[in-house]
């Protein structure tokens, strides 16, 4: 918090940068979600860094004192940028990126992107409902998840199929 | 009493030899002194998890303790604002007293914004962050 390494990108990611990270610990007690985990103890510190590149070879693994959250796959869209921008295009296509948490569980997250990258595909086929975190608070998350509604509630059923025509 | 006498009681205590009960405590809390350096050395190569604190509680020991010195240190200053509120003669020493604990209080409460970081050694970072704040990404940090 006090020196900035947490802040939200114009894409509407928050962006964490690790090496900048102090160990305040005060965006962690404000998450309203909660996610954000910090590194009390070096639990790697018996890790070879050659182990560490082998199991993450994109992502740098963080030392102890250190603050993180899901990135929601920065590198993965980084990386999609990337190759965008050597094709020439600005924007990324459809199912360019797809988040890691996507990949091994397609139908249950996604999110809604911002100036450079488009809508999922995933919303397009989504079957049910979609749950999103926290919406009583009027946090309008970008993170929402599929759900699989089993026996609805008959008075749902209409609300829901106005939704996801 | 004349005001020599005073002035030979007062001065005795420093220009005389320090009494033997004087060495034996100041041993003891030198050795509770060394016992402070040991622990914060434990305590920053160690990381904050010693206190024993995990996810998703960010702040434990660390700001209990620095709230219960912050408020010794109130303490001491409330004890003279009143006595000089209420216009007290006999209030001098007792002063003097309880702001040296104020003093000693806020000493052992100012380690805490300093150490109870995850990585002290990287604590500059808090004197440049200003030029940081608009250079790299603008206002849009949710906690500046």
């Amino acid at each position: 918090m006090p020196v900035a390494a947490t802040s939200h990108s114009p894409e509407g990611l928050n962006d964490m940068a690790y090496n900048r990270c102090v160990g305040t610990r005060y965006c962690l007690n404000n998450c309203p979600y909660k996610v954000r985990r910090f590194n009390f103890l070096a639990w790697n510190k018996d890790v070879p860094e050659v182990r560490k590149l082998v199991f993450n070879p994109d992502v740098t693994v963080r030392m102890r004192g250190v603050m993180e959250k899901c990135t929601y796959c920065v590198q993965r869209i980084e990386r999609g940028k990337i190759a965008a921008n050597a094709d020439g295009r600005r924007l990324l296509r459809e199912g360019e990126v797809v988040s890691a948490a996507s990949r091994s569980a397609p139908p249950t997250r996604s999110f809604s992107e911002t100036s450079t990258t488009p809508k999922p595909r995933v919303e397009a086929e989504e079957t049910g409902p979609r749950l999103r975190t926290a919406w009583r608070i009027e946090h309008s998350p970008r993170t929402t998840y599929l759900a699989r509604l089993r026996n609805p509630n008959p008075a749902l059923e209409p609300a829901a199929e106005k939704e996801n025509p | 009493m004349t005001y020599a006498d005073v002035s030979e009681k007062v001065s005795a205590i420093t220009e005389n030899k320090p009494p033997k009960q004087w060495y034996y405590a100041i041993a003891v809390t030198s050795l509770m002194t060394l016992m402070l350096f040991g622990c914060l050395t434990y305590l920053v190569t160690t990381g904050i998890g010693v206190w024993g604190n995990n996810n998703p509680v960010g702040w434990g020991w660390d700001i209990t303790n620095f709230v219960w010195w912050i408020g010794i240190g109130h303490a001491g200053t409330l004890i003279s604002a009143i006595l000089f509120l209420f216009r007290q003669k006999w209030r001098t020493s007792i002063n003097r007293a309880a702001e040296a604990m104020t003093l000693f209080a806020v000493a052992s409460a100012g380690i805490y914004p300093l150490f109870h970081t995850g990585r002290p050694w990287r604590a500059i970072y808090w004197l440049f962050r200003c030029r940081i704040r608009t250079c790299t990404s603008g206002r849009t940090s949710a906690v500046l």
